[in-house]
């Protein structure tokens, strides 16, 4: 028996899975970066800043254009990076402080656009409740196109710039003084990241954004020290997770953004706890055991 | 919208200030410790204690409810910890990693209750400020005024009482955990304390204000404060000022327009903080710009008298210090010669005499003082 008949792979689920598959890889991959970066809470600040962003496409092209919603979601993801970096330099106010300030007041604005929308009542206004918590059911086969061509920017730009990236996210100085365009990388990475928020709020939602950005990279950071496998692990976890979720989500009919969370959530413990025990039986395993995994430990940033 | 504040605009006008006087006490102490972003995980987290404790007592109007919700929120503080501590997970990806997960969970669950239960995502985010109202506390058998209302006053006084009783050693643990700590105060404690309080304020204000809001009116009055205030009790009372006024702005505005007033609200934090910015003392850009002019002059006053006083006594001295020979000298334009010249005169550091320009004795020490440098 074909087992894959258990699970009744309609073409519209194909496409989702397809969908969640690919979005999992680009997010998986960069969030990796953003975990080391330490500024993993970046993704959940702009997707909920990208809000209003997306409703002001819509106000403004008056049906639900994904090009128009896409391009104001980013200007307003892009505004709130902006601002959030603008005052973490220029004043007394720290970093949580400034993202949460910044998170708040965007999304206020996003209530307001939203109430008046709601005002308004036009029949394609009815999906727009959905990117509060994402809608994956919903992804069409030209979605498919652009989460595609996400997923390649962000292995592309990986790929093409790897040894450029791992030393200004390891030691920012050092890329400085080897006259690396730091500043580039920094817009690159901020595009990109920008850019897998805005197209991933329609599949994972405004709060699971976050998740679906860092939890691959921490649970692929108890499994290996080396960044190249690190990354490589995030995506391929990121993209995985898309797909048992969707199944998951398919067969217990539970909402896929949740079911996704949920299962990354439960692959981070698992991760947890098999370095865990790892770790202990090496504390038992006698003095060359130790001694190699010092020796392991001084090459971290060295690979 | 006839006869503007009729009685339930006024009765929303008093929920949303209370709960913003709420918020802004319980997220000054978080700002304050760099915890900004727990206000943002504990708002996201309750949503799992109310679904569990539903589970249990089945009615929605259970106060058991409130309690599940704030140990849910007390329960994600501690697991961001365990995260932090135990598992090696940075603090903002241990934030990133936990309220997902328990919103998560909240909202499946509530996906397979669905036809049991009447619970909104939905107005756990945007909260039901507008319809804060229609739920009033009945005692006896008369309505006594929005049942928010009592339990957010009830919050704010619990929470300054607990302010006035614990000022002292709040004061101490949080600008200095170690001496604290050596004098038998103990900081974990206190974190406990706050963050408990925090969720409490977190579950008492999101039914109405909604998760955001509560994230704004924690962070944001608090943020605008400490631009203003130094010390502990200012931060406190400009927090709740800023809150108060963010409300009322927020309410009035919205109502005007007719949008969401939890967005309004929300804005109007971002508002007072734009303008504490902008003209806050010491770190408002005004104060920032206007120290900056300050010190160019001060530096072209010192230049003019070094230059000054190196030539006055010398042979070219009727050359080099004549005023209206300064423009070649000094390559200065001359509007720029005549701003620093008139200011030095009138800070007596210069004095004319028939064209030269000579420095008074105050000058003259000011200059050596800046050449031996």
């Amino acid at each position: 028996m074909n087992p894959l008949n258990l699970w009744e792979i309609t073409p519209g689920l194909a496409t989702v899975v397809l969908g969640t598959a690919l979005l999992g890889l680009a997010t998986g991959a960069l969030g990796s970066l953003a975990v080391l970066r330490r500024n993993s809470l970046m993704g959940d600040a702009l997707s909920h800043a990208a809000y209003p962003g997306l409703l002001a496409g819509f106000l403004l092209s008056g049906t639900k254009s994904v090009a128009m919603m896409v391009l104001g979601a980013s200007i307003f993801a892009a505004l709130a990076q902006w601002l959030t970096g603008l005052l973490i330099r220029s004043t007394r106010v720290r970093p949580d402080a400034a993202l949460a300030l910044v998170m708040g007041c965007f999304f206020g604005f996003g209530m307001i656009l939203q109430s008046h929308l709601q005002q308004n009542p036009s029949a394609a206004q009815a999906g727009l409740k959905d990117y509060l918590f994402g809608q994956a059911g919903l992804l069409l086969e030209e979605d498919i196109a652009l989460l595609a061509a996400l997923a390649l920017l962000v292995l592309v730009a990986l790929v093409m710039g790897w040894s450029r990236w791992k030393i200004i996210t390891f030691d920012r100085a050092h890329a400085v003084s080897l006259g690396i365009n730091v500043f580039f990388w920094d817009v690159l990475y901020n595009f990109l990241f920008i850019l897998s928020v805005v197209i991933g709020l329609q599949v994972a939602g405004v709060v699971l954004m976050s998740a679906l950005l860092i939890m691959p990279g921490c649970a692929a950071r108890y499994w290996t020290k080396r960044m190249s496998t690190m990354v490589t692990l995030a995506g391929a976890s990121g993209a995985i997770l898309g797909v048992g979720g969707t199944f998951a989500s398919d067969q217990l009919s539970w909402p896929p953004g949740p079911t996704i969370v949920l299962l990354g959530f439960a692959w981070l413990i698992i991760s947890f706890f098999v370095r865990d025990i790892r770790k202990k039986r090496n504390q038992y395993s006698g003095n060359s055991a130790k001694i190699s995994d010092a020796l392991h430990l001084g090459g971290v940033g060295a690979n | 919208m006839n006869n503007f504040p009729d009685i339930a605009d006024l009765q929303t006008l008093l929920v949303a200030c209370l709960g913003a006087v709420a918020c802004a006490l319980g997220g000054a102490f978080l700002v304050l410790r760099r915890l900004s972003l727990l206000a943002d995980a504990i708002s996201h987290s309750i949503l799992l204690g109310i679904v569990l404790a539903w589970i249990l007592v089945r009615d929605l109007g259970s106060p058991f409810l409130l309690l599940g919700a704030t140990a849910s929120g007390v329960f994600a503080v501690w697991l961001v910890e365990w995260f932090q501590q135990r598992a090696g997970i940075k603090e903002d990806a241990a934030m990133g990693l936990v309220f997902p997960a328990l919103f998560s969970a909240a909202v499946v669950l509530i996906s397979q209750l669905a036809h049991s239960v009447h619970l909104d995502t939905d107005a756990v985010i945007n909260g039901r400020l507008e319809l804060a109202f229609l739920d009033p506390l009945i005692v006896g058998n008369t309505p006594i005024g929005p049942r928010s209302a009592w339990i957010l006053g009830g919050l704010v006084a619990l929470q300054l009482i607990l302010l006035a009783i614990f000022f002292h050693p709040l004061r101490i643990v949080w600008f200095d955990p170690a001496f604290a700590a050596s004098i038998g105060i103990s900081p974990v404690l206190f974190h406990w304390c706050v963050t408990t309080t925090a969720s409490l304020t977190c579950v008492s204000a999101f039914d109405a204000l909604g998760s955001i809001l509560v994230v704004a009116l924690m962070v944001g009055p608090a943020s605008s404060a400490l631009l203003w205030a130094r010390q502990l009790s200012g931060v406190l009372v400009l927090s709740v000022l800023f809150a108060l006024v963010s409300a009322t702005l927020g309410f009035v505005t919205g109502a005007i327009l007719d949008v969401s007033l939890s967005g309004m609200i929300a804005v109007c934090t971002g508002v007072v903080f734009g303008i504490s910015w902008f003209a806050a003392p010491e770190d408002g850009l005004v104060a920032q710009w206007a120290r900056k002019r300050r010190q160019v002059l001060e530096f072209r006053i010192g230049l003019l008298l070094v230059h000054l006083s190196t030539h006055e006594d010398g042979p070219d001295s009727d050359e080099e210090c004549r005023y209206d020979r300064l423009t070649s000298h000094l390559k200065w334009p001359e509007t720029l010669v005549t701003d620093v010249t008139s200011d030095a005169l009138r800070r007596e550091l210069l004095i004319e005499e028939k064209g030269l320009l000579r420095c008074t004795l105050r000058g003259r020490d000011l200059a050596k003082h800046l050449s031996s440098n």
